[in-house]
């Protein structure tokens, strides 16, 4: 059997609050091959943006990687120096967020910034002219016009995807094995979202690069990705191929969740949606977190620990396939 | 049939100064547009950022002077009728906002907030605290809920405040202003479903603003598609949906992605990027960005027209 590039195990990031331990992250394992994309979906709050972070070791204070491996090309992530981290972030696992006006530094050219990224990682200190040339070339390849005369424009003079599209050529200058990108074209226009969308896959073809996209778009996911984990309340509910998650999803959850989304391709009378709310994080719902929005919950849905059905890989956490 | 809004020749120009001294700059945020609402209709108003739908929600709802043409709500003109008139048409006009966030103020309880419009519209009613009970619980929540303040709620609730306070003083007409964006899936699912039930109830018309085209297509009757401060499209959801005409229909539609990995998007992408509204394209605005567009289309602006019973297309290919 070959490894996969990235296999993440029984993850677990909390945060520790004075009302309470939020578990952001609890037990989340999946596993990433080089040159798949894999979709992380689910709802604001899910856990998302703190499993793509605590792969980067960036979990913020008062939150905490208390739990689990981040195996990538054979070691884990979690066992590193500081040092070493900084070695493998940008470089060989890079971050793209959702909003690049935050994260392009307003006091730098956009040359100096994607120029800096390389430099940063590369052997010896190359003359800054020949990195000045692999940033136009980089810019150029994610679709910058005219190049050559924007290179010492600040981010502000740029358009919101012209910005995202910069991030995205910062993160993949030094040819990363693996793209992380967290939403990221939430912040923009469908027609800019599309490009974007080409873009990455432009990218995956280009430089055979495993590609994370985290989204809430279900939309987006179909578009991009091969694999899906649907998260829900900090933990995987379901995972499989996007035609088994799209065709023939098993958890109640990732079914009405795609019977919610109001589609663009057929006409429908009524919205199906979901009764309440997700849980307080702090005081999660025992068992099966889905437990009190579901229709099909029994008793065992309020105990630990749930079934898992797996199917050739299609997994589900869900009583309901309990024989 | 029965007109609740007419809008004729629309322009909202912002004025925006660089300098002190320097020479103001418009910014063509509605740039003339006509259209119509018919009573108890859901007219969706779809464009992506920038295109002008808060301008023309807010000068519906008598938030922004119009810099020209008229909006004629109810068979008045709004904006030149005085005193107790425009006082009484403005209780009949009530618009919902995007972020329930900031649209609620902290300090107020609920109960406060919902029955707040009477009271600046000045109008008796013989018990507040049972209007505000029936109108909360109008919007799904309960009254124990009206001594309570904003923050204690979720972002699905807030905009159910939020309904719950536009319809207090009866109104006609709904400007609904992207309620369901900052939402999630589910709860956005839910709020949907609540408009468009207390639509039916109330013999609500709407005017629903929305980048989100599913939205538009679940929640509304006809659609408006604009482009940088212009309509390019009109006509009835489902037929304009399934066959757009305007190229930037075409590509809008295109562009979004749908949740079935058998219907991923095969056409090229739309390029480039929407103009700068201060100085837009000559000729058609979205001529520099149409895979069709022939040399007039930089010299001719072409007319929003009928291609038939119920639809209207402006551009030179029809
Ligand atoms: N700085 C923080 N302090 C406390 N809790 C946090 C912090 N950041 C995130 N969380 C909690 O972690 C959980 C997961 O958040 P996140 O990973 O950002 O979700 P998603 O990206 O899916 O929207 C949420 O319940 C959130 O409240
Ligand atoms: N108060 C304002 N002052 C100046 N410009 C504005 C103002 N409000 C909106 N604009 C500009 O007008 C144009 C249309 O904006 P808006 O109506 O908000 O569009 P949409 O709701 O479709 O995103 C944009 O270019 C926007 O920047
Ligand atoms: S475990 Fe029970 S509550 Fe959870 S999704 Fe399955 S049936 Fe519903
Ligand atoms: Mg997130
Ligand atoms: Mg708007």
């Amino acid at each position: 059997m070959t490894h996969p590039l990235l296999d993440v195990r029984n993850l677990k990031t909390y945060f520790y609050l004075r009302r309470g331990v939020v578990k952001a992250v609890d037990g989340v394992s999946f596993r990433l091959n080089r040159g798949e994309a894999l979709g992380i979906v689910g709802e604001s709050g899910s856990g998302k943006t703190m499993t793509a972070l605590s792969i980067l070791r960036l979990v913020p204070y008062p939150g905490k990687i208390v739990g689990g491996e981040i195996i990538f090309k054979g070691r884990d992530l979690l066992k590193l120096t500081e040092k070493e981290m900084r070695h493998i972030r940008g470089k060989e696992i890079s971050l793209i967020f959702q909003d690049p006006q935050n994260s392009l530094n307003p006091v730098f050219t956009v040359g100096w910034q994607v120029g800096e990224a390389i430099e940063l990682h590369s052997e010896g200190k190359p003359l800054w002219d020949r990195i000045i040339e692999k940033v136009i070339n980089i810019l150029r390849g994610v679709g910058i016009p005219r190049v050559e005369d924007r290179v010492n424009d600040y981010p502000h003079e740029f358009s919101g995807g012209q910005k995202q599209r910069i991030m995205i050529g910062m993160s993949i200058s030094n040819n990363p094995d693996i793209i992380i990108a967290d939403e990221p074209t939430t912040a923009l226009d469908v027609t800019i979202q599309a490009q974007i969308i080409d873009l990455l896959k432009d990218l995956r073809s280009r430089y055979n690069s495993s590609i994370i996209l985290i989204a809430h778009n279900m939309g987006l996911v179909s578009e991009l990705c091969d694999n899906v984990a649907v998260m829900y309340a900090g933990r995987i509910v379901e995972y499989g191929s996007i035609e088994e998650i799209f065709n023939d999803p098993l958890h109640p959850y990732t079914r009405m969740l795609l019977r919610c989304i109001p589609r663009t391709d057929i006409d429908v009378d009524k919205l199906e949606s979901i009764p309440g709310e997700p849980p307080d994080p702090v005081n999660p719902p025992s068992g099966c977190r889905f437990h009190p929005r579901c229709p099909y919950a029994k008793e065992e849905c309020k105990r630990d620990p749930i079934y898992i059905e797996n199917i050739d890989g299609h997994m589900a956490v869900c009583e309901l396939y309990r024989r | 049939m029965d007109k609740v809004v007419r809008v004729d020749n629309l322009k909202v120009y912002y004025e925006r100064r660089k300098g002190f001294l320097s020479k103001p700059q418009y910014i063509k945020a509605v740039d003339g547009v006509t259209f119509d609402i018919y009573r108890g209709e859901v007219l969706g108003l779809v464009g992506e950022s920038g295109s002008g739908k808060t301008t023309i929600g807010k000068a519906l709802a008598g938030i922004v002077r119009p810099t020209s043409g008229r909006v004629i709500i109810l068979g008045k003109d709004l904006y030149s009728i005085r005193g107790q008139e425009a006082k009484k048409l403005r209780t009949k006009i009530q618009m919902i906002f995007q972020n329930p966030f900031s649209s609620l103020d902290p300090r107020m309880r609920i109960k406060d907030i919902v029955t707040e419009p009477l009271k600046i519209a000045g109008m008796k009613v013989a018990d507040l605290d049972s209007r505000a009970r029936e109108l909360i619980e109008m919007v799904g929540l309960s009254r124990e809920h009206l001594n309570r303040f904003p923050h204690q709620f979720s972002g699905g609730q807030r905009q159910r405040i939020a309904i719950a306070r536009a319809l207090s003083t009866n109104p006609e007409l709904i400007i609904a202003d992207e309620p369901t964006s900052a939402l999630d899936v589910s709860i956005q699912a839910q709020i949907l479903n609540l408009m468009k039930e207390l639509k039916d109830k109330l013999d609500l018309t709407m005017l629903f603003i929305s980048h989100d085209i599913g939205v538009i297509r679940y929640i509304s009757d006809r659609v408006l598609v604009m482009y940088a401060g212009k309509i390019v499209e009109s006509g009835e959801k489902t037929r304009l949906i399934d066959e757009p005409l305007h190229p930037y229909t075409k590509g809008l539609l295109d562009a979004v992605p749908v949740p079935d990995p058998s219907k991923r998007r095969v056409n090229p992408v739309v390029p480039g990027e929407p103009p700068d509204p201060v100085n837009p394209p000559s000729g058609c605005r979205f001529h520099p960005r149409c895979p069709y567009a022939k040399e007039e289309c930089k010299r001719i602006e072409p007319e929003l027209k009928s291609v038939d019973d119920d639809r209207k297309v402006a551009c030179i290919l029809y």
